[in-house]
């Protein structure tokens, strides 16, 4: 595994973001300064530097915006506002690709140019695409839930917005969002179906990613993409917590063990630099842990109703009690239940 | 507290109550003596001068949180010769004046009625205006005011809102027999790609315009509120169906002729006689009439 950034490092170019923000919230009655109020940032700040960003104070930003605009439809205006005025050259790259498929990876490439919403490594299904969004850890409390919220609302108008644009039959994807987010009226018209599940997600008809845009500019496309590649730091530097979240998930499907120990070796530092390099992103190693089990959960039921004995060796639990106390820890429910939710799910993804 | 702002200080309203103090300061300071110590009351300078203070602090708030005009101008020029007389008066406690010198006990005593009486104005005025803003907001507002209801662009209510006016229309019109009331839906057909074409500061001043019309050609009685996006429900509450629909056609004809819409868009308006015992049955109905017409429409063209 590469060394990765810290959360404190200023990766992430927030000008197009934020010149689409502020008009909005200033039309909805917030001003700039008090939408910084309570955040780490300040217009004199960002002037400084150059409207880069760090991830906490992107989070920040996204649960102030979260909190005080009160507004539904504010990420999908925003995001709207990103395609239609062109504020960023990742959205004309991904518009402009070949293929959806090649959309995604320059997506999940080059992200930090957009907002640092995670993917999880996507899971591929019979006949769709699963694509994951982690919950981004960080802020304490109310704000975490209200930037988690934030994230997923610009992750799923993102996505959508580039699936209209790319002119896809968006009315065949299917749009899952957690209990407590509630689903823009213009989503449940645009998708086929919105249900509820613990971790935020998108299902792509598989046979979608091969499809070519009708529209497709070549030159704005490789125009797009000079600048991605300028703009991005570094072109290798991965997402930190995708790094770890990929090599936990690894080490569940080879049946592997994974602890703190492996995984500061896997890196090549020291426990305790381990330890404060997760803390850094908002996360303890058993906190990851459970999220790519949880995670890992969900696609296992998606694909096959799996008993709880099954489920529990699929996820590195030794006893099926331990594996039952910890899905009720995570969602409040038992497996029994869970199960009955996602088989329904599966059901209706299968006919996609 | 913040004690100092900016936007105070770049206010030449509040730089100009600053003069005035100064001017008193200078005229107490070459007409008159510092007096000795001992016969300074404190009691006195602290009365006076809260009273002062305080006079002050209500002016500045005034003028800085008020909209410009009448009222607030009679409100400052008011608050100013209060101030004059105030200033002197606490000044007095610290300066002895020549017993033939006359000049500062009627600046002192003068300023101080005619201040009050334009005051007395100012609130007379501001009592018409309140009559007013509560009227236009009837339409708004009706008997519930609830902030965390409200749509931050239009300053409407938004749908939980609604449910609580429908709810109480029903309950009415069960427990005495009052006339029907109707609900409206209100949306721009194809908003989306005039949102897309235009961009969201278009779509955002449309949607804006849109509401600030509907509410100049409601009734004071009625309500509106923005369900989401470009959608938009009104209360009209005891009326009869046939008079709804008579009045949303007025409106929906001025939202288009007024709106300047482009010619792909359109107002579309459906009205629905309440004959639910609920408020959410109630607009789920009339939710389900709006998707039934926008299904057959096409059809039957």
């Amino acid at each position: 595994m590469r060394p990765w950034p810290t959360s404190d490092q200023r990766r992430l170019l927030g000008k197009p973001f934020i010149r689409a923000l502020l008009p909005l919230a200033e039309r909805r009655g917030i001003s700039s300064s008090e939408l910084f109020r309570g955040t780490l940032l300040s217009e004199q700040k960002l002037q400084i530097n150059n409207f880069r960003l760090t991830d906490h104070e992107m989070l920040s930003l996204l649960a102030s915006a979260e909190e005080k605009i009160n507004d539904p439809h504010l990420w999908q205006l925003v995001v709207e506002t990103l395609f239609s005025d062109r504020l960023n050259p990742l959205i004309d790259l991904t518009v402009h690709a070949q293929t959806l498929k090649q959309a995604l990876i320059h997506l999940s490439r080059f992200q930090s140019l957009i907002q640092p919403f995670l993917f999880a490594p996507t899971q591929r299904f019979e006949n769709y695409l699963q694509l994951d969004f982690i919950p981004v850890e960080g802020l304490s409390g109310k704000m975490n839930q209200l930037c988690y919220s934030a994230n997923c609302k610009i992750g799923v108008a993102i996505l959508l917005m580039l699936g209209r644009a790319r002119g896809l039959a968006v009315n065949q994807w299917h749009v899952s969002l957690p209990e407590d987010i509630s689903p823009l009226p213009t989503w449940k018209k645009w998708v086929k179906e919105v249900s509820s599940r613990p971790i935020c997600g998108l299902s792509i008809p598989a046979e979608q990613l091969q499809e070519h845009s009708p529209e497709r500019n070549l030159a704005q496309y490789h125009q797009a993409l000079s600048f991605c590649q300028m703009q991005h730091q570094t072109q290798t530097q991965a997402s930190a917590m995708l790094s770890v979240f990929k090599w936990l998930d690894y080490q569940l499907e080879t049946g592997h063990d994974a602890s703190l120990t492996e995984l500061a070796t896997e890196i090549g530092i020291s426990l305790s630099s381990c330890k404060r390099l997760l803390a850094s992103h908002g996360y303890s190693f058993q906190q990851i842990y459970d999220l790519v089990r949880l995670h890992r959960l969900l696609n296992l039921l998606q694909k096959y109703p799996y008993s709880n004995v099954e489920l529990a060796q699929k996820l590195g639990y030794s006893n099926p009690n331990n594996f039952r106390r910890a899905c009720k820890r995570w969602l409040g429910i038992v497996p029994e239940e869970l199960r009955q939710q996602q088989s329904a799910l599966f059901i209706s993804n299968s006919a996609l | 507290m913040r004690m100092i702002n900016l936007r105070y200080i770049s206010n030449w309203r509040v730089l100009l109550i600053a003069v005035v103090v100064l001017v008193c300061l200078l005229l107490s300071s070459q007409l008159g003596v510092v007096k000795p110590y001992e016969i300074v009351d404190p009691l006195d300078i602290l009365g006076e001068g809260s009273t002062l203070f305080l006079t002050i602090l209500i002016v500045i708030f005034t003028v800085t949180d008020r909209p410009r005009g009448n009222v607030t101008n009679l409100f400052y020029s008011g608050g100013l010769l209060l101030i004059f007389s105030m200033t002197l008066d606490v000044l007095d406690e610290f300066f002895r004046y020549p017993d033939a010198l006359r000049l500062l006990s009627w600046l002192e005593s003068f300023p101080l009625p005619v201040g009050l009486i334009i005051i007395s104005f100012a609130a007379a005025e501001w009592r018409r205006e309140n009559k007013m803003l509560s009227r236009q907001l009837m339409v708004r507002e009706k008997n519930l005011r609830s902030h965390q209801w409200v749509d931050p662009l239009t300053s409407l209510y938004t749908t939980p809102y609604f449910i609580k006016l429908v709810e109480r229309e029903i309950a009415l019109q069960n427990s005495t027999d009052a006339e029907s009331t109707v609900l409206v839906s209100v949306n721009f057909k194809n908003f989306a790609q005039y949102n897309h074409e235009m961009g969201t500061k278009a779509g955002d001043e449309l949607l804006h315009q849109a509401s600030e019309l509907m509410v100049l050609l409601l009734r004071p009685q009625d309500c509106l509120c923005r369900e989401h996006s470009d959608h938009f429900l009104i209360l009209l509450p005891q009326t009869r169906l046939s008079q709804a629909d008579r009045l949303m056609k007025v409106i929906a004809q001025n939202l288009n002729s007024e709106l300047e819409l482009p010619n792909y868009m359109s107002v579309e308006v459906h009205t629905h006689h309440v004959e639910e015992l609920s408020a959410v049955d109630a607009i789920t109905a009339l939710h389900t009439q709006v998707e039934e017409m926008t299904h057959y429409a096409p059809l039957a063209n």
